[in-house]
């Protein structure tokens, strides 16, 4: 059964999902946060439990912090340096929780409904920087690829490289519609010459 | 990779940055004197002498305060495991719901034929495959590495065939896949 007509008419849905399945997991400021909470909460812990059996375990510095605890005033400029860290802080995570972070591949078409396809943004780069050396008079190109532009600098050791904007553009313009991008990403291409070079 | 960890991430971390925050406002708010009535004088120690006598009068609050601590711990312990579990799946069921009809299919003899299949195109380097999610609810991931200067219709296509042939074999079972391409440096 083929159900590519379906496929089509549900892109919004497909590029969502698939942008979805590439978005980062956060695991790394994750792993920092279970460490963290994990070390602090164990060490209080067994502080506590020490001091209930009678002794110190002496993994915090328990009577620095009782005397800090009795000598500090909530209006100490240390106090409310301490403070503000701990709302930047909180302001952080919630920064990191929401921000939903670029995912690491475009969509890519495909007719199969049940298969997602996505390339990933570094290859959209190289294949059109690929593109636009492969143009005669282009030297060098370096490119950026996001999900929604791709943007391309290129440079041609021809005094007069105005010309060959056009034909780079119509280059990568041909390598992107290989990869068969869902949403084609607009390009915008630049090219320099460098100065005193062949004419 | 399955969805699950990155939910529950971003939950955690929303819960942990507000918590931060409602604290370090909160503690902002007292030591500057805002309000004065809801949140006590700013002038007056960190930890109250009357909190301290209690604390000490009361043996439970200790107890209480290395429960918390412990229960605090094994949760993120917890949440430290999650990053590290992958959702792999040992096999998936084949064919129909009837009784008797019940075949599994293990998930070596599947992702070693669409990783063989893979590796057969000229264009693909390298391939991972792995098998996810309920024996009766699987998902296929494609981890594809093509080469520098691979022709992209034909990487696609290569992919796009040895998925075909899988569900040839399979016979139209459904097996969602998900497929990661990238091309080497």
């Amino acid at each position: 059964v083929t159900r590519a007509g379906d496929g089509a008419a549900r892109a919004p849905s497909r590029g969502r999902a698939t942008r979805r399945a590439f978005r980062p997991r956060r695991v790394v400021p994750a792993v920092v946060v279970a460490v963290l909470t994990a070390v602090a909460a164990f060490l209080v812990m067994v502080e506590v439990i020490a001091a209930l059996v009678g002794r110190s375990a002496a993994v915090l510095p328990v009577t620095w912090l009782a005397r800090l605890g009795r000598t500090a005033y909530w209006d100490d400029p240390r106090v409310l340096a301490g403070a503000a860290a701990l709302a930047a802080l909180g302001l952080f995570l919630l920064a990191v929780a929401l921000w939903a972070g670029r995912p690491r591949a475009v969509t890519v078409r495909c007719e199969d409904p049940d298969v997602l396809m996505g390339l990933a943004t570094p290859s959209v780069r190289r294949y059109a920087e690929d593109a636009a050396t492969g143009v005669d008079g282009i030297v060098d190109a370096t490119a950026v690829a996001r999900r929604r532009r791709v943007r391309v600098r290129a440079t041609s050791p021809l005094r007069d490289a105005e010309g060959l904007t056009d034909e780079v553009r119509r280059a990568v313009e041909r390598r992107l519609d290989e990869l068969a991008l869902l949403r084609p990403p607009r390009l915008s291409v630049t090219v320099r010459s460098r100065g005193g070079g062949v004419t | 990779m399955s969805r699950r960890p990155a939910l529950v991430n971003r939950l955690v971390l929303t819960v942990a940055g507000l918590l931060l925050l409602a604290v370090g406002a909160a503690a902002l708010v007292r030591g500057l004197g805002l309000y004065p009535r809801l949140f006590g004088a700013s002038h007056t120690p960190v930890v109250d002498p009357a909190a301290r006598a209690f604390a000490d009068r009361h043996l439970w609050f200790w107890a209480a305060l290395a429960a918390t601590m412990f229960v605090l711990a094994v949760l993120a312990l917890c949440w430290l495991a999650v990053q590290f579990r992958r959702d792999a799946a040992h096999a998936m069921r084949w064919g129909s719901d009837a009784p008797e009809g019940a075949t599994t299919l293990s998930a070596h003899a599947l992702t070693d034929a669409l990783g063989a299949d893979l590796g057969d195109s000229p264009y693909l380097r390298r391939s991972h495959v792995r098998l996810a999610g309920a024996p009766a609810d699987p998902r296929l991931y494609l981890d594809v590495t093509a080469d520098a200067h691979a022709d992209p219709v034909a990487v696609r296509g290569g992919i796009s065939h040895a998925l075909h042939r899988l569900h040839r074999a399979l016979e139209d079972e459904r097996l969602p896949a998900i497929v990661y391409i990238r091309t080497e440096r």
